[in-house]
């Protein structure tokens, strides 16, 4: 069972993670560790294979297995996450969930249109196509970060702020 | 950090028989966390789920929730 402690008016309570914000947390946890695996990995080839065919096709298989993968996982943990409280899983969502998600996205919406902006000016002034790419690829994980970490931080402490 | 909008709704529940969140959840059609949530001020529900909680313990809105914030 997930329980997170809270100290509140001087007294100790408990309160059970939602299935909502179980989710969030396996989202969260799992994009980092890809993106720290698939990073750590192209970061490794060396400077003058990046733009070169080989490179460039080995940076393709990566990202390809690398997404096959974390959709695999993911299913796999919301489904034992679901198996472990079914009624919970099977909740509707209500006006509070549609209210962290529509915040959540907006944040990450702000942080993928600064990284992406960033990437063409990069572009204009003469970044190749591998890196580039590994912009954009860090743009959509950093997005997907702050969009699930900010609905973590919604669901626990209900704002930023 | 808290809203400018108290409620008392703990009260009203244990004033019900000591209602749990997750009965007051499934009668006003939310998930027992956003009562959890409005209870302490994490969230502040909309007119309508705050009209429905106070359908159920049959009092004015006003008895429920309190606006503590600045005056306009």
């Amino acid at each position: 069972m997930s329980i997170i402690f809270d100290i509140k008016y001087g007294l100790l309570c408990t309160s059970i993670l939602s299935f909502r914000e179980k989710s969030s947390w396996i989202s969260f946890v799992l994009i980092l560790i890809a993106a720290l695996l698939y990073f750590g990995t192209v970061l490794q080839i060396p400077l003058r294979l990046r733009n070169a065919p080989v490179g460039l096709f080995f940076t393709a298989a990566l990202l390809i297995v690398g997404a096959i993968g974390i959709t695999v996982l993911e299913i796999a943990a919301h489904i034992v996450a679901a198996i472990a409280a079914p009624a919970d899983a099977m909740t509707p969502i209500d006006e509070r969930d549609r209210y962290v998600a529509a915040k959540a996205k907006g944040f990450a919406f702000l942080v993928l249109s600064a990284v992406v902006f960033i990437t063409i000016a990069g572009l204009l002034l003469g970044m190749t196509s591998w890196a580039a790419c590994q912009a954009l690829v860090l743009a959509f994980v950093v997005g997907e970060l702050v969009r699930y970490g900010a609905e973590i931080v919604y669901y626990r402490y209900g704002s930023l702020k | 950090m808290t809203r400018p909008v108290a409620n008392h709704i703990r009260r009203f529940r244990f004033e019900r028989d000591e209602m749990t969140q997750q009965e007051l959840a499934d009668r006003i059609g939310v998930t027992r966390q956003t009562v959890n949530a409005i209870e302490p001020g994490k969230y502040s529900p909309s007119l309508e789920v705050a009209f429905r909680i106070t359908l159920v313990f049959g009092v004015p809105l006003e008895e429920v929730f309190e606006y503590t914030g600045e005056r306009p």
